[in-house]
């Protein structure tokens, strides 16, 4: 069900101008990611010709990116709007092989670890027991503070002044002024506007931040002057560097596709929760389909010789302010993406975006997705381990930015997990999370007698059960029913004796067990017809079992020596 | 000018009361001449025992001519009644 905050949810269409407004916007913010990729090229070394053509294959690959993740049919897609974005994931070990080894090894790398990706999102459905909600709450709570290093010193008017993220020219009054006044704009064409203009604050704050920057002298001549050189039309070169591969970066550059998967699934939890007012789980199906369409992005970086990407946390922040989150979006954003890689003077409009607006447009971002991230975390119960779970990786993982100093030492292989407080906080909520699972799992045993009405007490034991466990109460409602069912289907004579229940609950799953002397039940792979529900001496039973069966999502029925067994499991 | 019955039994409809449910459910379709609605709203488990006397109730107003509708079953009932596919045979209202 479409939430009452967004004015176009996912399945939304727009009309054709409002869908190139968001288009346009999207760009903008997406541009952020240039940033970084000025950050990672300065320090490598590279020159500016290569850094101008990365960036235009890298507006490619995004547009590419934008749209696969838009598909909605296929294998390929969450049919969410989720654009990549040139983001911290893949900076480190970029880093290292563009300075060791060069670009084709760098763009090679990039390549095996797009290839990871998709390997990896195949499997991630498998992997729900490692991303419970508050896991998902803390990656995506440490990718918004991620975002702050880098947009609030420029929305204080800071420039940097080298390749080091840590140095900053001294703070221009006119810049401050700008910064403040652009998200001043931004916020408020959120709180008060309405209509148009509050689909657009992006784009409002970007248009009249760019005039009041050019007034007050924040855009340089040189820069205004390659704005005025840059040919309207051009053809991005093709790429010349070529791939090559080296093993030694095998490791860094599967961290840093494992990163960049961490991050994706929380992007795309956050767009299945702000798009369904009923969300209660991530739906890893999706975000499968939304990693893959990500790892296909990665590849196409390798191959057309630029950064990895990974999904863009601001891109997705942008849509929950603007209230405009349909898929369509993601088709006009990606499709302008490419058109103004062929438009070298509208790309040079958009890279001199002044350092003010980037950091209006970051923090501003930042603030929906780690709110978002601190929502998700505090949905669930917090007992003492989640407590411990999410204090200890947000904790050590903003150490990473806070005393970098720390983890100068680590070895080469591991830096990519210590290269951000992402990363760092995404592998250690994970980990602790898996750690503190063990022996977490509670259960509860009755037996239920021959020849007595057993549904009371099914229900009443369940539910005491179920509150002392917070389980959702839809599970323990199907388990109640799955149990009272299982016992009416026993009772047409297969169970000769007792039956013993154990129930065994844990984070992920409420496993009912049954067992019992007589019969193995055995359930009907097809429902059973009518005419068997009133003439079949066993229809009532194998109506029972097939019922049983529809309320949970597996179950199993067994035999060994004399002792039935029936395995009943419900997803939490 | 036909008179509908009405139906509403509470609790559980299952094996350990189908036998009443089937009596009192057989004489209501009687007094309606065949139609009934049939008030699920406070019953709260379903069984196959209690699709029977639903489906013994739905052929009984078939061969009189009425309908059979049932409404406000809640979710877990209304699952029950609609992958066991009793759409096809009452009408589910609500």
């Amino acid at each position: 069900m479409k939430p009452e905050n967004l004015t176009y949810g996912v399945n939304d269409r727009l009309p054709l101008q409002t869908l190139l407004g968001q288009g346009l916007q999207h760009v903008i913010a997406n541009s952020s990611g240039w940033i970084i990729m000025a950050a990672v090229v300065a320090t490598i070394g590279a020159t500016t010709q290569e850094l101008t053509q990365m960036l235009r294959m890298g507006m490619i690959a995004v547009g590419i990116g934008a749209m696969l993740q838009s598909l909605t049919r296929g294998p390929i897609g969450s049919g969410f709007l989720c654009p990549p974005v040139c983001g911290p994931a893949y900076a480190s070990a970029s880093v290292m092989a563009g300075t060791g080894f060069g670009l084709p090894v760098l763009f090679g790398m990039t390549l095996v670890s797009g290839v990871f990706e998709v390997l990896l999102a195949r499997v991630l459905p498998r992997l729900r027991a490692l991303f419970p909600p508050e896991v998902i709450g803390v990656v995506m709570t440490m990718v918004g503070i991620a975002m702050l290093p880098l947009g609030i010193p420029r929305l204080y008017g800071l420039s940097p002044s080298g390749p080091s993220a840590a140095a900053w020219a001294p703070v221009e009054g006119a810049g401050l002024v700008m910064g403040l006044l652009t998200f001043a704009v931004m916020a408020g064409c959120t709180v008060w506007g309405r209509g148009q203009l509050k689909l657009y604050p992006a784009l409002v704050g970007a248009v009249l931040g760019w005039a009041g920057c050019h007034a007050l002298g924040l855009i340089s001549e040189s820069t205004l002057e390659s704005i005025v050189q840059a040919p309207w039309f051009g053809l991005p070169d093709l790429p010349v560097q070529g791939l090559a591969f080296e093993s030694s970066l095998l490791i860094p550059f599967l961290v840093a596709g494992m990163a960049a998967s961490l991050k994706g699934v929380g992007d795309l939890t956050l767009c299945q929760k702000v798009n369904d007012a009923d969300w209660k789980r991530t739906d890893l199906q999706s975000v499968s389909k939304g990693a893959t369409a990500s790892g296909l992005t990665t590849m196409v970086c390798g191959v057309l010789g630029t950064l990895g990407h990974s999904t863009s946390s601001s891109n997705v922040g942008l849509s929950v302010a603007a209230g405009a989150t349909s898929r369509t979006i993601g088709f006009s954003m990606g499709a302008l993406m490419i058109l103004f890689a062929f438009l070298p003077k509208v790309a040079a409009v958009i890279a001199s975006l002044p350092a003010p607006l980037m950091g209006a447009t970051l923090l501003y971002a930042a603030c929906f997705m780690i709110l978002a991230g601190v929502q998700m975390l505090a949905s669930r119960l917090l007992d003492a381990r989640r407590i411990l779970m999410a204090g200890v990786a947000m904790s050590l993982g903003l150490s990473v930015s806070m005393m970098p100093e720390l983890y100068r030492e680590v070895p080469e292989v591991f830096k990519p997990i210590v290269a951000s407080s992402v990363s760092f906080s995404a592998a250690l909520a994970v980990l602790l999370n898996v750690v503190f699972l063990l022996g977490s799992k509670k259960t509860v045993e009755f037996e239920l007698p021959p020849g007595e009405d057993h549904y009371l007490r099914i229900r009443d034991t369940l539910m005491r059960f179920g509150s002392s466990v917070a389980a959702r109460k839809e599970v323990i409602v199907a388990s109640i029913d799955a149990l009272g069912l299982a016992c009416e289907a026993l009772d047409e004579g297969l169970a000769h004796g007792p039956v013993k229940v154990v129930v065994a609950f844990d984070e992920f799953s409420l496993d009912l067990n049954l067992f019992y002397q007589g019969h193995r039940l055995d359930v009907p792979g097809e429902r059973p017809g009518r005419s068997e529900l009133l003439n079949d001496p066993h229809g009532l039973s194998r109506m029972s079992a097939w019922l049983m069966a529809q309320k949970v999502q597996r179950v199993s029925t067994s035999e060994r020596q004399g002792v039935c067994h029936i395995a009943l499991k419900l997803e939490q | 000018m036909s008179r509908i019955a009405v139906y509403a039994p509470v609790g559980r409809f299952d094996s350990s009361n189908s036998r009443v449910r089937q009596t009192e459910l057989m004489a209501i379709l009687a007094e309606g001449e065949g139609s009934a609605l049939i008030d699920f709203s406070g019953v709260e488990f379903l069984s196959s025992a209690g699709l029977r006397v639903l489906l013994l109730a739905a052929n009984e107003s078939d061969k009189r001519g009425g309908t059979l509708h049932l409404s406000g079953a809640r979710p877990s009932v209304r699952e029950v009644l609609v992958v066991s596919g009793f759409q096809e045979i009452l009408t589910l209202l609500d």
